[in-house]
């Protein structure tokens, strides 16, 4: 097995724009807080599930305004549906999740129909016995990860995430917390030396001397 | 009335006064005529007969020769970086200097192709028609072009040079200028020259990145000794540097406000911008205002006085190396031995080897060369046995 998330992070590259990963943070920051605001005052016995809750719901709707105002929402906002947008082949959906949990988001039928368009792209990190499939098409999730805890930043996401679920929705194809993955567009290929000249095609032509 | 020699170039005359930074009198000492007979050769009224032109050449160490070719054709009005009115002279030595640089890419040019010029093109005729929305656009254009990304520019001379721009760096010895940069209409190509007398890297990359702004914002404007368009042209030149090392979108990212001295060392390090280029820079992307700018620079200087900042010794200034590379190529390749490279260009040796970043003495071949390894042959020869002293054959037996 030759893994390669290196091409997954390419092909989400290519194909989701920068500014609108830059606005799922900015969403998700605006969303958390908000919902933090809004349920600091629950009784202690429901707070952490009517934080939940709000989360869920003001953070899908800053998600919702995010994909509506960069034309790329594909399901909208609607009482508990999974929004869905779409950036170039790609599909994708948001997720909450505490820290110390990460693998249970499959409850969601739309979820888990979103990461069976992952089958081609799971060949580029476990290469298959039969003819390569081209990636025509994928699934990704923006991924809020929260403290788990109403002690520590219960205001926002400790993290978020881009992550690549594998087909079956049990593993991940690829994962990475958006600040390092913002990086990737910025980086800049290793500087070329173009600083160099070339003799002039008269001089092969002689030889390269021109002694007397 | 004796004769000169024939094609006497008095241009050349007023370069190399200009060059080495003479007077008429102090040139007409040492060479010893009177200062009204350099004052006509200067005028082309007269010209130095064959053995005043050999002094003439010795004093400003050239080659005689050289008084005699004709000026290429001059390059645009150079702009001049300095923070201060530096003299007059101080400037023509510099302007002379650039000139020179332009005779030896011009010599060289007979003999190798330099890369092809490679920078946003800007057609503006007044500074006041650039706003600081054209600046960050042809700063980000240059990004472009060149491939270089978003981030920290890893070595910005290689960059300028990979682009087709002549750059030197070599000590002045007139530290308020900075630096200076002019179009070459012989060459069309732009010339760059820095001021290597402060020895600091960050400087040096900053003061690199506001000739290139000048190169290409204001190639179509004319000069003017008007102040306050000159203040306008080094604004604008400065917001070009500014934009070109620190893109919005990447250095915004990484600054935490509230901003502080500590985090912007830190930042220093990473962008190879000082801190104080790096203040300007947040105060232009409106992330600071110019209050907290004020305290910025008021605790800059509280902490670390005004000339100097922390860690300035961690980043060597970069080198150019276009014209290194050019006459290390025409050496190697037999086009033209390395001791014939200054009498080709016609100038003194140590002036080629400093406009072109060489060693000293490298083109008289006497460059500092630490021989760690013998030829075979001498090593024999060193070590030749004398028939006296041969060693006898001692056989081993093995059956014994």
């Amino acid at each position: 097995m030759s893994p390669n998330p290196e091409a997954i992070a390419a092909l989400l590259i290519a194909n989701v724009p920068r500014d609108l990963v830059m606005g799922v943070e900015d969403a998700f920051a605006a969303g958390a807080l908000q919902a933090f605001g809004l349920t600091k005052d629950v009784s202690k016995k429901q707070r952490k599930t009517a934080l939940g809750y709000m989360r869920h719901i003001q953070m899908n709707e800053r998600f919702s305004d995010l994909l509506e105002a960069s034309n790329a929402e594909l399901i909208s906002s609607q009482g508990n549906r999974v929004i869905v947008g779409v950036a170039g082949m790609f599909k994708f959906a948001r997720l909450n999740m505490s820290t110390t949990n990460w693998n249970r988001p499959t409850r969601s039928t739309i979820r888990r129909e979103l990461a069976e368009a992952n089958e081609a792209m799971s060949q580029l990190v476990q290469p298959s016995l039969f003819e390569p499939l081209d990636v025509t098409s994928g699934a990704f999730f923006f991924v809020a990860g929260f403290s788990g805890s109403l002690h520590h930043h219960p205001e926002k996401p400790l993290q978020v995430y881009i992550a690549v679920p594998n087909p079956k929705m049990d593993g991940w194809l690829f994962r990475e917390t958006l600040s390092q993955f913002l990086d990737r567009y910025d980086a800049a290929p290793k500087q070329a030396d173009n600083a160099t000249v070339k003799l002039k095609t008269s001089f092969f032509e002689l030889g390269g001397q021109e002694e007397t | 009335m004796s004769r000169g020699i024939t094609d006497f170039q008095p241009g050349r005359l007023i370069q190399a006064l200009a060059a080495r930074a003479l007077s008429q009198v102090q040139l007409a000492a040492m060479v010893g005529v009177s200062p009204a007979t350099i004052s006509k050769w200067k005028s082309g009224q007269q010209a130095p007969e064959a053995e005043a032109l050999d002094s003439l050449s010795k004093v400003i160490n050239v080659s005689p020769e050289w008084f005699t070719r004709p000026l290429p054709k001059k390059g645009s009005l150079p702009l001049f970086r300095s923070n201060a009115s530096a003299h007059v002279s101080a400037r023509a030595m510099l302007e002379a200097r650039l000139e020179w640089t332009q005779d030896i890419v011009l010599a060289m040019n007979e003999f190798v192709d330099f890369p092809d010029v490679n920078l946003p093109v800007r057609s503006f005729t007044d500074p006041q028609q650039i706003a600081n929305s054209d600046i960050e656009e042809a700063a980000s254009e240059c990004r472009d072009l060149w491939s270089l990304g978003r981030r920290a520019i890893p070595d910005l001379a290689l960059a300028v040079e990979g682009a087709g721009v002549i750059v030197v760096r070599e000590e002045t010895g007139i530290a308020p200028i900075e630096g200076l940069s002019a179009w070459s209409y012989e060459l069309q190509r732009p010339l760059i020259l820095l001021s290597a007398d402060k020895g600091n890297g960050f400087r040096s990359r900053f003061d690199l990145a506001h000739e290139l702004g000048h190169l290409i914002l204001h190639k179509g404007i004319d000069r003017s000794t008007d102040p306050e368009r000159y203040k306008l042209m080094e604004a604008q030149a400065h917001r070009f540097a500014g934009a070109f090392l620190l893109p919005a979108e990447t250095f915004a990212a990484d600054v935490r406000t509230p901003v502080t001295l500590d985090s912007l060392l830190l930042l220093k390090q990473r962008w190879g911008v000082s801190v104080a280029a790096m203040i300007m820079r947040l105060e232009a992307l409106k992330i600071i205002d110019a209050d907290a700018k004020l305290v910025l620079f008021k605790r800059r200087s509280a902490r670390w006085g005004a000339k100097s900042e922390p860690g300035d010794d961690a980043r060597a200034p970069e080198q150019p190396r276009l014209l290194k590379r050019t006459i290390e190529l025409l050496s190697s390749s037999g086009v033209m031995p390395i001791e014939s490279v200054s009498s080709y260009i016609g100038l003194a040796a140590n002036d080629v080897e400093k406009l072109a970043g060489l060693p000293e003495r490298y083109l008289s071949g006497k460059a500092s060369v630490f021989h760690l390894a013998k030829l075979k042959s001498m090593v024999s020869s060193d070590l030749s046995i004398k028939s006296d002293d041969s060693g006898v054959v001692i056989p081993f037996n093995r059956s014994k």
